[in-house]
C-alpha cells in the first residue's frame, strides 16, 4: 500500500513540471546547485552538542589551588640563572623564545597571584630582560631558536655554539608575553622595547602577513611558511599587538573538519605529506589564546570577560573541549592532549587529537606513529579546567593534581596506558600551569592599561611605512 | 506481484494524458511523453530508456575487448589486455559481459552458448587452491593455477553474483553452475557468525599485498554474492568517520599506520552495488528501481556521488575515483576517494603515494552516469566517452594531472561499460526467479549435500546481540 501511494504522489508532481515547461539539452554546461544535500542538518547538531559547555567565571584561588601556584613555582626557583635566563627542562641549560616566553608567563603568574614579592619580581624581570637585549641573533636578524642558559651563547639543538634559525611562532609568544608585560608594568616598558626594536622583521613577515621561520640547510639559510591552524592564529595575534598586519596567517583558512564522536574537529587543511609540517589538532594554543587573549581580536581593548570578539576560534575551542570530553566518556580514558616532552627517546611527541590524517594520533617529530607515549599533559588539563568550569574539568585536575615533586614542580604528564607519570619537568608546563591559575583568579591575562604610557616603539611605529617589508627595514634604521 | 507493476504503468497513462491535455499538448505528442514518463527517475534510479545508436557504439567498443582476448579453450578473458592471466574478479566480469551482451543483442543464442559452455566446464573442472576454493589467478590461456596463491573472498562474491544472475537469465544452465560451485568449501571463508574472514589467503611462495580484513565497499558487494547463494550474512555497520566537503563517509577500520594495509573507499563496489542490486534487499524483485529497499546503502551511494560532484563543484577537478590497473609498474593504483587519513589520495597498495597518477576512471564515469541522471555526469560522460580504442575497448581513464590517455584496457572496465548499458536498458541487473534448482535439490539431503552448506552453519558465538 505504501509504494502506491508513494508513485501516484511523485507521479503527478513530476508530470506538472516535464509537460508544462521546456525540455532541457543534454549537451548543456556543467551546472550545479550549492543544495547540501542530506548533510545538512550536520551543524545544528554540532551546535547542540557544544551548546552545554559553560566556561569559568573568574574566582579567588582556594587554599589548595594557591598550593598548586607555589608548586609550580618551585620550577622556576631551581632553573633561573644568575643571568636572568631559566633553563627550558629541569637542570638542562638550554631554552628558546618560546620557553622564555613561558617563564614570563610564569613569573607575572607567581607575582600576581602573591607567590613572590614585588622586588623579586621586579628584579627577575629586569634581569631577563637585560640578557634578552645581549644575545646575539642568527644570522643578525632575530633571537636563534636555541640559546644556552648558563653563557646566553646561541647554540645549536646538541646545545654547542653555533646557530640553527628563529621560529615566528616562538616569537610570536614572546611579543604576547612582552605586550602583557608592557601594558600591566609600564617600568619594564622601555626595556621591552628595545629588545623588539632590534628585531629584523623583514624575512619573519611578508606584505601578505604571512609568517616564515628560518632555517639553515647545507648551509644555506631557508625561509619557510611558519605555523598551523591555532598556533598560527595565536602567534599572528603577537604580531598584531605590536602593530603588524597579518592578514594571511591570522586566516582560519585553510582548514577543514573531521568528524569525531559527531564533533566536527577543525583541522589545518594543508599537507603533511607535501609539506614536512605536521597539522596537529592539540589543546595548548587554545587554551592559550583563551588564557591570555581571551579569544579576542587583538584589536578589542575593551570586551568584558564573557565575551570572546573571535568568534570563530571561541567555537572551534569548544569543539577541542567537548571532542576530548566526548573520548573520556566513551572510553574512559582521561584525554588532555597536546605536544609534550618525554624522559626516554625520542624526547618528545605530538600527542594530538588528530593528525596527519588519523584522531589521536601520537608522532614523533618525524611522524612516526608512538601511541605509547599518549598522555594526559599536565599543561592541558589545567588549561581545560582553567576555561571550562565542566565536571569533566575537575575530573581531569583530580587525576593530576597531585603529580608533583615538592621540590622540582610539576611533571610534564601521565600515561594514558598506565605506566606512571612523566619523569621530566619543563618551563613551558609549569609556566602554563601557573598562567592558567593566574586566569582562574582574574580572568583574561592581557589587560590594557586604561592610559596609553609614552613609547619608542609606537613613535618608531607611526613613523614607518605600513607595508610590512619597508616597516621592518625602517624600523631598523630607527634603531 | 507482477500485476502490481502493471497497475502502476496503468496509472501513470491515466495520469498522464489527464496532465498532458490540461496543458494543451496535442495527441500525438502523447505516445514520446508516455515513454519518457516510463523512463523517468519516477521509475528508474538514473538513466533508462533504449540505447542511442552512440551508446550501442559505446557497447561493441566494449565488448570488442572481450573478443580480442577470449581464451576458447577455457572460456576465460585475460584481465589486462593480452596479458594471459585471469583473477575470479575477471572470471565474474566475463559472465557479467557475456550476459550483458547477449542482453543487448551483441550476441545471438549460439555465440552464447559457445562462450559460456566452456567457461563452465572450466568452472566444473578447475584445479582450486588447496582443493578449497577457487584460486587468485588462473592462467587464462590453459587454464591452470601457476601455483597455489591462495583465494579472494570478494572475487569469489562477484563471481557468486554473477553466476546466480546467469543462473536466472539462462536457466538451462544453472545445474552446471550449481555443480560447479558445490565443490568449493565456503567454511574456508564464512565464518559462522556468517561474517567473511579469510580475505585472502596468501602463501607464502607468493607474497600478494595483504588485504584488509573487511575492504570497504568491496566487503559489502562481496557479502550480497553469498547471500544470493542462500548463506545467511550478516552486514556490519561502519560509523562514518570522514567529512570530505561536509559529507560524512565510511572510513576502514584498519589503521595503516599499524597494519601496513591500505583499505582505500573508492566507487565502484558501492556502483556494482547500485547497478545490480539497485540498493535493494535481496528478496526485493518487484519495487521500482526509484525505490531501494535498502534505504541506508543507497543514501550512502549517494555520498560517494556526492563527495565526487563536490569536488567538482568548488575545486573544478573531475572526480571519479576507483582503483585501476596499468600494463607497467605501478600495475595497481588505489585511485581512492580518501585512503590512509587523505582525502583524494592515491597511492599503490604498499603505501607509495603517485598524486600524478589520479584518474577520471572509466568504470566509475560509467556507472556514475547510469546512476545519476544529473548535469554532473552528463559533464562527465563528454569527458570519457572518447576514452577508447575501437581496436581495444575502453581504456582505462584520463589522468586528472594532465588530461592525457591511460591507455591499459582492461577486462573489469569493458565489464562495467556493459553492465551499465545493460543497466540503462533493463534497471537492475539482479532479478531472482526463486525457481527450484539442483543445488536446492541436493541441498536438502543431508547425505549429499558438500560439507559446508548454510543449512549447516553452527550457531554464532562469538558475537554479541545487539
Amino acid at each position: 500500500m505504501r509504494r502506491k501511494n508513494f508513485l501516484l504522489l511523485s507521479c503527478s508532481v513530476f508530470l506538472f513540471f516535464s509537460a508544462c515547461t521546456g525540455n532541457n539539452s543534454p549537451f548543456a554546461p556543467v551546472k550545479l546547485s550549492d543544495e547540501g544535500g542530506k548533510n545538512s542538518g550536520k551543524s545544528a547538531s554540532v551546535s547542540s552538542k557544544l551548546a552545554g559547555i559553560r566556561e569559568r567565571t573568574p574566582a579567588p584561588l582556594t587554599e589548595e589551588e594557591f598550593e598548586l601556584a607555589k608548586i609550580a613555582w618551585k620550577f622556576f626557583e631551581k632553573n633561573t640563572q644568575d643571568n636572568g635566563m631559566c633553563n627550558a627542562v629541569d637542570q638542562y641549560p638550554s631554552t628558546t623564545m618560546w620557553d622564555t616566553a613561558s617563564y614570563i608567563g610564569g613569573l607575572v603568574s607567581a607575582y600576581e597571584l602573591g607567590v613572590i614579592e614585588k622586588h623579586e619580581f621586579n628584579m627577575r624581570m629586569t634581569k631577563l630582560i637585560g640578557m634578552l637585549n645581549r644575545l646575539e641573533f642568527f644570522n643578525n636578524e632575530l633571537p636563534n631558536k636555541v640559546y644556552h642558559t648558563q653563557t646566553g651563547a646561541k647554540v645549536d639543538y646538541s646545545n654547542q655554539p653555533g646557530e640553527v634559525g628563529y621560529s615566528a611562532v616562538d616569537m610570536g609568544r614572546m611579543l604576547i608575553w612582552f605586550k602583557i608585560v608592557k601594558e600591566r608594568y609600564p617600568i619594564h616598558a622601555a626595556a621591552i622595547d628595545n629588545f623588539i626594536l632590534k628585531w629584523n622583521f623583514s624575512n619573519m613577515i611578508d606584505d601578505t602577513g604571512t609568517m616564515f621561520s628560518a632555517m639553515l640547510k647545507d648551509g644555506k639559510i631557508l625561509y619557510l611558511q611558519e605555523g598551523r591552524l591555532g598556533y598560527e592564529e595565536y602567534a599572528a595575534k603577537g604580531f598584531q599587538l605590536w602593530g603588524f598586519d597579518t592578514e594571511r596567517a591570522s586566516k582560519l583558512e585553510p582548514y577543514q573538519t573531521i568528524p569525531i564522536y559527531d564533533i566536527e574537529v577543525p583541522y589545518d587543511s594543508r599537507d603533511p605529506r607535501t609539506l614536512v609540517a605536521h597539522n596537529y589538532v592539540v589543546t595548548e594554543s587554545y587554551v592559550l589564546d583563551a588564557i591570555e587573549l581571551g579569544w579576542d581580536l587583538s584589536s578589542d581593548r575593551s570586551s568584558s570577560q564573557e565575551v570572546h570578539t573571535d568568534q570563530v576560534l571561541a567555537n572551534f575551542a569548544k569543539r577541542i573541549f567537548a571532542v576530548q570530553e566526548a573520548r573520556y566518556k566513551d572510553t574512559g580514558i582521561l584525554t588532555a592532549r597536546t605536544e609534550h616532552q618525554l624522559d626516554q627517546p625520542p624526547y618528545f611527541v605530538y600527542d594530538t587529537i588528530y593528525s596527519d590524517g588519523y584522531p589521536w594520533n601520537t608522532m614523533d617529530p618525524d611522524g612516526k606513529l608512538m601511541p605509547q607515549f599518549a598522555a594526559v599533559a599536565l599543561k592541558g588539563a589545567f588549561g581545560i579546567w582553567a576555561v571550562w568550569d565542566m565536571p569533566y574539568s575537575q575530573t581531569l585536575l583530580d587525576a593530576v593534581g597531585h603529580l608533583y615533586d615538592p621540590e622540582k614542580g610539576f611533571y610534564e604528564g601521565l600515561y594514558e596506558n598506565g605506566s606512571g607519570n612523566i619523569n621530566i619537568f619543563t618551563a613551558n608546563n609549569n609556566g602554563i600551569i601557573l598562567e592558567c591559575l593566574l586566569y582562574k583568579a582574574q580572568g583574561k591575562i592581557l589587560r590594557f592599561n586604561q592610559s596609553p604610557q609614552p613609547s619608542r616603539w609606537d613613535k618608531t611605529m607611526d613613523e614607518c611605512p605600513p607595508e610590512a617589508r619597508d616597516r621592518a627595514q625602517c624600523l631598523r634604521e630607527h634603531t | 506481484m507482477l500485476s502490481s507493476r502493471f497497475l502502476s504503468f496503468s496509472l501513470i497513462a491515466v495520469t498522464a494524458l489527464f496532465f498532458l491535455q490540461s496543458c494543451g499538448l496535442v495527441v500525438r505528442e502523447t505516445k514520446k511523453g508516455l515513454t519518457e514518463v516510463a523512463d523517468s527517475e519516477m521509475f528508474w534510479q538514473g538513466r533508462h530508456g533504449k540505447l542511442t545508436e552512440q551508446e550501442m557504439e559505446w557497447a561493441k567498443i566494449a565488448w570488442q575487448y572481450f573478443i580480442n582476448n577470449y581464451n576458447a579453450e577455457t572460456g576465460l578473458v585475460n584481465g589486462v589486455d593480452s596479458f594471459v592471466t585471469a583473477n575470479v574478479w575477471n572470471i565474474a566480469d566475463t559472465v557479467a559481459a557475456t550476459v550483458s551482451a547477449h542482453r543487448l543483442g551483441l550476441i545471438d543464442n549460439y555465440e552464447f552458448d559457445h562462450r559460456i559452455t566452456p567457461l563452465l566446464e572450466f568452472l566444473n573442472n578447475m584445479p582450486l587452491s588447496y582443493g578449497q576454493l577457487p584460486n587468485l589467478f588462473y592462467n587464462a590461456k590453459n587454464g591452470e593455477q601457476e601455483s597455489n596463491d591462495g583465494w579472494s573472498a570478494v572475487d569469489i562474491g562477484r563471481l557468486l553474483i554473477w553466476l546466480q544472475i546467469l543462473s536466472d537469465y539462462a536457466p538451462q544452465y544453472s545445474e552446471y553452475i550449481d555443480k560447479a560451485i558445490l565443490r568449493w568449501n565456503f567454511c574456508k571463508v564464512i565464518n559462522e557468525c556468517g561474517e567473511l574472514s579469510g580475505i585472502n589467503r596468501n602463501s607464502s611462495k607468493n607474497p600478494l599485498p595483504a588485504s584488509p580484513k573487511e575492504p570497504l565497499g568491496y566487503y559489502d558487494y562481496a557479502l550480497m554474492g553469498y547471500k544470493t547463494w542462500g548463506f545467511p550474512m550478516s552486514h556490519r555497520k561502519e560509523p562514518p568517520v570522514v567529512s570530505i566537503y561536509d559529507i560524512d563517509l565510511p572510513a576502514s577500520k584498519e589503521d595503516s599506520r599499524k597494519t601496513g594495509i591500505s583499505d582505500p573507499l573508492v566507487s565502484l563496489p558501492y556502483l556494482l552495488l547500485g547497478l545490480e542490486f539497485n540498493w535493494d534487499t535481496l528478496n526485493d524483485q518487484f519495487s521500482p528501481d526509484s525505490y531501494s529497499s535498502n534505504a541506508a546503502l543507497a543514501d550512502l551511494a549517494w555520498r560517494i556521488y556526492k563527495v565526487q560532484e563536490k569536488r567538482y563543484q568548488y575545486e573544478r577537478i573531475f572526480t571519479a575515483r576507483t582503483n585501476y590497473r596499468r600494463s607497467k609498474p605501478p600495475y595497481l593504483l588505489y585511485n581512492s576517494i580518501f585512503a590512509d587519513g587523505y582525502a583524494w589520495n592515491t597511492l599503490t597498495p604498499e603505501g607509495e603515494l603517485h598524486p600524478d597518477l589520479a584518474l577520471v576512471a572509466n568504470s566509475a564515469a560509467f556507472g556514475m552516469w547510469a546512476l545519476w541522471k544529473t548535469s554532473y555526469t552528463d559533464g562527465l560522460m563528454q569527458l570519457v566517452s572518447p576514452l577508447h580504442d575501437p581496436e581495444k575497448g575502453w581504456f582505462e581513464g584520463r589522468r586528472e594531472k594532465d588530461g592525457g590517455y591511460e591507455r591499459t584496457a582492461t577486462c573489469t572496465t569493458n565489464a562495467v561499460v556493459l553492465e551499465v548499458l545493460a543497466y540503462k536498458m533493463y534497471g537492475k541487473l539482479y532479478r531472482s526467479q526463486q525457481s527450484k534448482s539442483y543445488a536446492d535439490i541436493l541441498m536438502k539431503n543431508e547425505f549429499r549435500r558438500p560439507a559446508c552448506s548454510p543449512l549447516d552453519m553452527k550457531e554464532c558465538r562469538s558475537r554479541k546481540e545487539k
